[in-house]
């Protein structure tokens, strides 16, 4: 059993609350996707949740404990978290790149215990790069590096998954690809938490929506329930044609709404 | 594999260095003044001269490339020299302040001590400078300490009592192992071996920041734990060294170029091999200072220079090349 629980956040950055009396819990087997306009606080609550920023008020637990009660390496060690269009900055191999997914585990000097390797060859396996297994990181297409930075989050298995905009910049295919396997993830038992703009496949993938409108949550549910015209026309301020129902949710857009 | 390359050219350049110099040494008095007591003027020159400037050149050599690996992998910026931080530039205030008042000249042991209170002087004001804020913020508070010392360094120039002040405090500033003794290898050493500790232990850090800052922290990363070791130890061990031998440019940013292509661009694995590299270069750099003769000895900092300059603009060039 794995669950996250924020209370009453409220965030401020640079003396602006970005985040206001938040409340949100998730448990193990869901794949939870934030959706939102720009700018209304999608990825600050996810790096709050994440544990990489303190909130000013309210208090985020992680199995009932308070995330400020848990050692760094001890968080790291359980939830996995990838910011939005994640870089590799040194030309290092792919492998090499994985491997740094399991930095919480290892020892504080020395190299990758050999007991690892195996490891890190079953996740360029499962990631389809066994082809760029040398490649230097900084040479791979979108959509490699995206699966590559899965796979260095995943490699050293958490309970927990917080992805800010993971199909940011893929296309359909690999969109399509990379939510396929978190939904898989979390249907094996991890908690998958994401940030997501296309509505349609936030629909047809997450097992639950939390809508997040200039830093209050307003409202949370299941797709086919979240999901309206209406909805779309005050938070995204769009004029939306919303068809389907249940995991078959599809979302065209037609104009702005009339302001 | 470099390694051991590395290591092999390390202790050929020794053996050369122990025999090298304006009294050549044969290999056999170099065996007997190492290796029996009777003092001759060949074992003297060896274990009294030749031996404390080998000691220093690979000690001095080896923390300048460590540390420029190390911050190279904290900045993520292939530029980052071990200066970076106001240090070296604290030290060498320290050892000016020194020759300045004319504490140099009571004991040997001044400038070096001098130039550790400089070093650590500068450190603390580096770290107030740039304290709660990010990499960025270190990296500027330690360009503006560097600032600050060089414009005190001139100051100490422009006012100098006498012209032999204003020429002692020149060529101190041109770095040189040239008459370094014991003392000044028992002084730097303690804070050479601390300094460079701490900087060995900031491999797996360094490791998770190719990832960048965020992603770093996500896997459990201390980064202000990891700013406060990269100063600290550069303090320490560069202060020490360039208390010691002055203002050695280049070794320290060319020395982890020169292993990447080998051992690739994962930091923790380049800081061991950059700091044999740094050692090579700097040992090499200084008998060849001691067999390029024309006129008097050329100082190691400005021979330094004058190899690392042509390398950093085929660095540029390079970098150009790669960016779009």
């Amino acid at each position: 059993m794995t669950e996250i629980a924020a209370s009453d956040l409220t965030i401020s950055r640079g003396g602006r609350p970005i985040i206001r009396n938040v409340s949100l819990h998730a448990q193990n087997g869901e794949l939870l996707a934030l959706i939102g306009a720009n700018g209304a606080g999608k990825s600050t609550l996810l790096a709050a949740l994440a544990g990489l920023l303190a909130p000013d008020v309210g208090t985020i637990r992680m199995d009932g404990r308070p995330l400020s009660g848990y050692r760094r390496v001890e968080i790291a060690r359980r939830r996995a978290y990838l910011p939005q269009n994640p870089r590799c900055e040194w030309p290092i191999s792919v492998e090499r790149l994985i491997a740094l997914g399991l930095t919480p585990t290892l020892p504080a000097f020395g190299g990758l215990p050999a007991a690892f390797e195996a490891r890190i060859v079953e996740m360029l396996a499962q990631w389809d790069l066994l082809p760029q297994r040398d490649q230097a990181a900084t040479t791979l297409s979108g959509g490699e590096l995206a699966r590559a930075m899965l796979a260095r989050a995943l490699v050293g298995d958490p309970d927990i998954l917080i992805a800010d905009e993971p199909i940011t910049g893929l296309d359909p295919k690999h969109a399509l690809d990379t939510l396929t396997r978190l939904r898989d993830l979390a249907r094996s038992g991890k908690l998958v938490i994401i940030s997501i703009h296309d509505l349609t496949l936030a629909a047809r993938y997450a097992t639950r929506l939390a809508v997040i409108d200039r830093g209050r949550i307003v409202t949370d549910g299941p797709p086919g329930k979240i999901l309206t015209a209406d909805l779309l026309r005050t938070v995204f301020e769009v004029e939306a044609c919303v068809s389907g129902s249940g995991g078959g949710v599809t979302v065209d857009y037609i104009a702005p709404a009339p302001t | 594999m470099v390694g051991g390359v590395l290591l092999v050219t390390l202790a050929a350049l020794s053996v050369v260095s122990l025999l090298a110099g304006r009294v050549w040494v044969s290999p056999a008095e170099m065996w007997d003044g190492l290796f029996s007591s009777q003092a001759t003027l060949a074992s003297l020159i060896v274990t009294e001269l030749r031996l404390p400037r080998t000691v220093l050149a690979i000690a001095v050599g080896g923390t300048l490339g460590l540390c420029g690996a190390v911050l190279q992998g904290l900045t993520r910026n292939p530029l980052a020299e071990p200066g970076l931080l106001g240090v070296s530039a604290g030290a060498s205030l320290g050892a000016v302040i020194a020759i300045y008042f004319g504490i140099s000249a009571y004991t040997t042991a001044a400038i070096p001590a001098f130039g550790l209170v400089g070093a650590l002087g500068a450190m603390a004001l580096t770290f107030a400078l740039g304290r709660g804020g990010g990499t960025l913020s270190l990296v500027l508070a330690g360009a503006a300490v560097t600032g600050f010392m060089f414009a005190l360094i001139q100051l100490a120039l422009n006012l100098a009592p006498s012209l032999q002040a204003a020429y002692e405090i020149m060529t101190w500033l041109m770095g040189s192992l040239a008459d370094r003794s014991w003392d000044h290898v028992l002084l730097a050493a303690p804070f050479i071996v601390i300094g460079c500790g701490m900087l060995a232990f900031t491999g797996r850090a360094l490791d998770a920041l190719s990832l960048g800052e965020t992603q770093a922290e996500s896997l459990g990363i201390d980064l202000q734990r990891l700013r406060l070791l990269a100063l600290i130890g550069t303090a320490m061990a560069v202060g020490a060294g360039t208390s010691v031998t002055g203002t050695i440019g280049f070794i320290g940013q060319v020395g982890p170029h020169v292993v990447r292509p080998c051992v690739g661009y994962q930091p923790s694995r380049i800081l061991l091999p950059a700091a044999i590299a740094g050692a090579v270069l700097l040992l090499g750099a200084d008998v060849a200072t001691r067999l390029i003769r024309f006129g008097p000895e050329m100082r190691l900092g400005v021979f330094t220079a004058l190899l690392g300059t042509p390398f950093f603009f085929w660095l540029v060039v390079r970098l150009r090349k790669m960016s779009p």
